[in-house]
């Protein structure tokens, strides 16, 4: 199922295998929410509708030489746990100085994804991370 | 597929952890605040982490009082008043009314006569008050694999004639004067271990509607329970969609959220048996590709390690072995947790086909075995690795160390 918006592409509103990246925190540009704590509860962070991969933009404007580090906790139903996520292809985590990174990782379907800031060089000010899920 | 009522519960560190939930005369003030009281009844699930005995432990469960004034007399402005105040005094439960705040001498209490609460153990209890005033309006109890019903305990009354109506907040896990720092706190009166669904009721329970309540040992959906219009307040401790957030820690009934002080997360507790509920998240009956990684227990939040199936074993699979079935699903997905910093563990993963009736230890489609490990560092960790359909698997404790009885260790399947 699809809905049409006022732009010219569509945005699945299911939980169908979607090959567009969907943003996780809502409309296209929404940026995700990042904290410095550990997520808590089953409604923590962003539902994944299942998808295979999640796609994270990191937008920096750092005014000092640290990191910005993101690190991604997974969170599925079936633990009822969140853990520090190490996808298929390694520890996901996105990592930038001063600038713009786009990284795709697989993440196998898990159910919920959070999002935390674990960099010397805090998550703040003008910072941005957007995230999107996407399945082939 | 379907969802524990209970996973989760909240660790008080009994120094400084607490939950403060917003004061409302009408809903937990049982009394007219003169000479007539009301009924009224709590319970709650308590795990004491030390042996309250032998450490003199004490604490509170929930509360409706603030000792500032009374217990400090140098304090400059005075404490909001005490009502009422459910806790353990050395394993021993004690449920105090007070009268007049903040003279708190005037009481009606009962205490168990003995300590029946020990370290390490999941315990339901609960006190319960037919708002008489009376020696005989007050009982508690205690139920768990070596209690079953009301505790020997004494009552005791000193110019009692009813509660007083205060502003004191309620507080889970200790008093409210805890927030004060001018405040003389007792560390008697701040709680030490874990706490899950505390529930009030504006009503005098019968001993079978508390056995009710603690269904056999599992924790209750409290919207089941017989008389749910008495329930006037259910808070989960760390379940469904609470969150370490101001009024995080959702009233499941009623609508007044508490807010966690010093407390950082949730513990998950699968020991703690629970009732359960249909997900509202589908789940995959069949054996066909599934998205959402699908527990390879059968049902959700059933943990390998640490829940109700035991401890990993320490053998290596053999004939006889039965393993989990993946229903040939892609992709295994581990979730472990061990908070020690001091030992080594490590875990193994065996494989099994049909095609070759043999276990052995598993290889993912990068080569490498499937496997975790942790060296005098605690672990936290969400893992996935590509089976590629393998049959069954199996896990062994391969470490130096065996795992606590405390870590978790989860597995579920998914395919793309």
């Amino acid at each position: 199922m699809v809905s049409k918006v006022n732009k010219d592409y569509v945005r699945h509103s299911s939980w169908g295998r979607t090959r567009q990246p969907k943003n996780l925190a809502g409309q296209h540009g929404t940026e995700a929410q990042v904290s410095t704590d550990a997520p808590a509860g089953e409604t923590a962070g962003y539902a994944t509708e299942n998808q295979r991969y999640l796609h994270l933009l990191l937008d920096t404007d750092t005014d000092n030489s640290a990191n910005v580090v993101i690190t991604v906790w997974a969170y599925s139903h079936a633990f009822g746990s969140w853990g520090a996520l190490t996808g298929v292809g390694g520890p996901v985590t996105i990592t930038i100085d001063d600038g713009k990174k786009h990284g795709v990782f697989e993440i196998s379907g898990v159910d919920r994804v959070y999002f935390q800031s674990t960099g010397n060089n805090p998550f703040g000010g003008a910072d941005k991370l957007f995230a999107a899920c996407s399945t082939f | 597929m379907s969802k524990r009522i209970n996973l989760k519960a909240i660790s008080f560190d009994g120094t400084n952890d607490y939950i403060d939930v917003p004061n409302s005369s009408e809903r937990f003030s049982f009394s007219n605040g003169v000479d007539q009281d009301k009924p009224f009844s709590i319970t709650c699930w308590v795990y004491l982490t030390q042996d309250p005995v032998a450490n003199s432990t004490a604490g509170s469960f929930i509360t409706k009082s603030d000792f500032s004034q009374a217990n400090d007399p140098n304090f400059p402005g005075l404490g909001n008043g005490t009502e009422w105040f459910f806790r353990h005094n050395e394993g021993k439960l004690q449920i105090f009314l007070y009268d007049s705040p903040p003279v708190t001498s005037k009481y009606l209490r009962r205490r168990a006569d003995v300590a029946t609460l020990v370290a390490n153990k999941w315990s339901f209890v609960a006190m319960t008050y037919d708002g008489s005033s009376a020696l005989t309006g007050l009982e508690l109890y205690q139920f768990d694999d070596v209690n079953s019903g009301p505790v020997a305990a004494t009552t005791t009354t000193n110019q009692y004639a009813a509660m007083a109506n205060t502003e004191t907040n309620i507080t889970l896990g200790s008093t409210e004067e805890i927030e004060n720092p001018a405040a003389d706190k007792s560390d008697s009166r701040i709680f030490e271990g874990k706490l899950a669904d505390i529930c009030v009721f504006d009503k005098e329970l019968s001993q079978a509607e508390v056995t009710e309540i603690y269904n056999g040992g599992a924790v209750k959906d409290m919207t089941k329970f017989s008389d749910y219009n008495s329930l006037i307040s259910w808070w989960k401790m760390g379940d469904d969609k609470d969150l370490i957030k101001e009024k995080g820690i959702k009233d499941y009934k009623s609508g007044f959220h508490g807010t966690p002080v010093s407390i950082n997360s949730f513990e998950t507790v699968p020991a703690l048996p629970s009732e359960r509920i249909f997900s509202s998240v589908r789940t995959q009956e069949s054996w066909g590709r599934t998205r959402q990684p699908k527990s390879i227990t059968g049902d959700h939040a059933i943990y390998i390690h640490g829940g109700t199936l035991g401890n990993l074993p320490t053998t290596d699979p053999d004939a006889n072995t039965a393993g989990y079935t993946t229903e040939n699903q892609r992709y295994l997905h581990l979730y472990w947790k061990a908070e020690q910093t001091n030992k080594t563990h490590e875990i193994t993963v065996f494989g099994y086909n049909y095609s070759t009736n043999t276990w052995s230890i598993l290889v993912d489609s990068s080569g490498s075995e499937v496997k975790l490990s942790t060296t005098n560092q605690s672990v936290n960790l969400y893992k996935v690795f590509e089976i590629s359909g393998i049959d069954k698997v199996y896990f062994k404790s391969t470490g130096a160390d065996a795992l606590l009885e405390t870590d978790l260790l989860a597995a579920a399947c998914s395919t793309f």
